[in-house]
């Protein structure tokens, strides 16, 4: 108890706002500022003057080509009407993107689509199918320091299915060598003469790699693979570890305070292989993964295989004998792909709340003689968690679905 | 902990009234303070609460105050005040309001939900069950769905980043802000005018103009903030 009461004289926690006691506030309260604004009368006095100077200057202008500049949208009108022509990376056809920022980690190489949409400027409807028609060649060019190691590249505007809403997409392709700034640029050149140019700031920043294995690292058990992450644990967070494991069994609990990827190895039949599984900590909604390769958890009928605080992807591995083999809680999103779940209680549970997700798919996956495959009591975000290639083979339940998660279970092989 | 402080010390000192609503997220309940009487509303649910962290602070006669939260990780415990009074959900069964009540109710809730926006949150529910009429003031009430409304969208493009060309779903993200809840103010109005959705029936005049612009299709058309909306009326 560190303060009273101001009115009853009851001991209070520090935090306290209230007082339970008496039931009375105990904190100062204010009144939100509201900014001034400018009469609207006023502005429109002002537009006015300018409509009038501006009107001059465009009649002149108007008689020749003209071209329009902005960063991430334009507005562009013709004979026909207004449209807004917004560039960005997300399905959002309102919102401009007029800078980008993102990483390159150890991935041979990125991707990320460019998306052109164009809206009516008046009902915000989709104009693209009238727009098109009006335009005699769209391009998008990078424009970037010469001297970069390897120049981010784009391909050629084009509709694309998996964004049907948008007029055109290029995909943009980097690696570790685009590293630095560059601009994305589209340009449409209109069948009246007219040239439109959109432009995007692009900066790919490097994230730090730090690679282990047993040549430079002891791994050689629990203990050892645990003083080295606790080591690099308070390193950014964008700091990508990698530690390639040998192909031995680790029998204690592993502890992961940070994202972490693990890579598995296989040698003389026997691949590297957690008995007392993985805890993932809380990452506080962290949106770096752990990914988990080519690694076989194997339980002794109860425990987690790996419970998951954290970002979560295990890719190749195997589970067997789990009370649950994965299961995810807080604020977490996990994918499981290429995966072996056999004779586990729940093979994956899913109760996290509250973050965006990181990917649609839980592909390639073999479900066998688990009493559970799958339970879904909460799944963060409404996307359509994809089953394709997955086959469930004598489970006692396949898919136990509490949540009403949306499911793609049409590529599934059930037998 | 302070969370288990506060739980134990509402249980000695407050007793239950009535569940007010239960959902998978959490409860909402009306309780009594033992010695004064008084009646709060108590709500005990997971997620972010920190929402209701800065309405702490906040003095608006617009909405409930918030008298005090506690968080335990993911569980949050937040006392407030009771607002007693008549549920336009309700009253809009019975009859209409006119021009006048909606002129003076509409700026009521403009200046409420600019305590939202100005912090940048979202309520993401505005409708007439969750407006209550106390005297002459009209109470927002209910920001459950409220969020912390993050404009920039680091998270989904790092998450870009580091798998290669993700599914497209996953960077649809699209964040609606602000706009969101003046499309809803829009339909309000409508509702408490005409008894109908704007796409049924459209207000009269000047009403039915404002009501257009807060309900277009395109956010940018719309009013860029409550406070514009409040001005015009």
């Amino acid at each position: 108890m560190e303060k009273k009461c101001p009115y009853c004289g009851a001991p209070l926690p520090e935090e306290a706002s209230f007082c339970p006691h008496c039931a009375k506030s105990i904190n100062r309260r204010s009144q939100p500022q509201k900014p001034p604004l400018i009469p609207v009368k006023f502005l429109r006095g002002i537009l006015l003057c300018g409509v009038l100077a501006v009107l001059a200057g465009v009649l002149y202008l108007s008689t020749r080509p003209q071209t329009v500049e902005g960063m991430g949208e334009v507005y562009y009108t013709d004979d026909d009407g207004t449209y807004q022509l917004v560039t960005n990376v997300t399905q959002d056809r309102y919102t401009p993107l007029p800078e980008f920022e993102t990483t390159a980690g150890m991935e041979d190489s990125y991707r990320f689509p460019s998306v052109l949409y164009i809206n009516h400027m008046d009902t915000g409807a989709d104009a693209s199918g009238v727009f098109l028609q009006k335009v005699e060649k769209a391009e998008v060019t990078i424009l970037q320091p010469d001297d970069i190691e390897d120049p981010v590249k784009c391909s050629s505007p084009e509709p694309l299915a998996a964004l049907e809403d948008a007029a055109l997409v290029s995909l943009i392709d980097f690696t570790r060598g685009s590293a630095g700034s560059s601009q994305i640029v589209w340009t449409l050149s209109m069948k009246n003469g007219d040239t439109i140019r959109i432009r995007t700031d692009l900066t790919i920043i490097l994230n730090r790699i730090l690679n282990f294995s047993s040549e430079n690292a002891d791994l050689s058990d629990t203990a050892a693979i645990q003083r080295l992450i606790d080591q690099y644990a308070d390193e950014p967070k964008d700091t990508n570890i990698n530690i390639e494991l040998p192909a031995i069994t680790y029998d204690e609990t592993l502890i992961l305070p940070r994202a972490v990827n693990l890579t598995g190895t296989e040698e003389n039949g026997q691949r590297t292989t957690f008995t007392a599984g993985i805890q993932m900590r809380d990452t506080d909604k962290s949106f770096w993964i752990s990914y988990m390769d080519d690694i076989d958890f194997v339980g002794d009928g109860s425990g987690v295989g790996i419970s998951a605080a954290g970002r979560l992807w295990t890719r190749n591995c195997r589970f067997s004998g789990w009370k649950t083999a994965i299961l995810s809680f807080g604020y977490v999103w996990i994918n499981t792909t290429d995966c072996t779940f056999e004779d586990n209680g729940i093979a994956l549970h899913y109760n996290s709340t509250d973050v965006t997700a990181s990917d649609s798919h839980f592909t390639g996956n073999q479900f066998t003689g688990n009493d559970t495959a799958v339970l879904l009591e909460n799944v963060p975000s409404n996307i359509t968690m994809d089953f394709g290639g997955c086959v469930f083979t004598d489970n006692g339940t396949d898919i136990d679905n509490r949540c009403s998660q949306p499911v793609d279970i049409s590529q599934a092989i059930f037998q | 902990m302070y969370y288990n402080w506060l739980s134990e010390a509402l249980h000695t000192e407050f007793e239950p009234l009535t569940l007010l609503k239960k959902s998978e997220r959490g409860a909402v309940e009306l309780i009594r303070h033992r010695t004064s009487g008084q009646k709060f509303i108590l709500r005990s649910f997971s997620g972010s609460g920190e929402v209701y962290h800065k309405l702490l602070d906040i003095e608006c006669p617009y909405l409930p105050k918030t008298y005090e939260i506690a968080s335990d990780g993911n569980q949050n415990l937040v006392l407030e005040e009771y607002i007693q009074g008549d549920n336009m959900g309700t009253m809009l069964k019975d009859a209409l309001f006119s021009p006048e009540e909606t002129r003076r109710i509409v700026r009521q809730l403009c200046s409420a939900l600019w305590v939202f926006h100005s912090m940048g949150a979202v309520h993401w529910d505005v409708k007439p069950e969750n407006v209550i009429l106390r005297g002459s003031d009209a109470v927002l009430i209910d920001f459950d769905a409220a969020r912390i409304h993050r404009d920039d969208q680091t998270e989904d493009t790092h998450i870009l980043g580091t798998t290669g060309f993700a599914a497209p779903e996953q960077y649809g993200m699209s964040q609606s802000g602000a706009s969101a809840d003046i499309y809803a103010l829009g339909v309000l109005i409508n509702v408490m005018l005409t008894g109908k959705h704007p796409s049924g029936k459209l207000a009269e005049g000047r009403w039915g103009r404002i009501v257009t612009r807060c309900t277009q299709v395109n956010p940018a058309k719309r009013y860029r903030s409550v406070l514009r909306l409040q001005g015009e009326l």
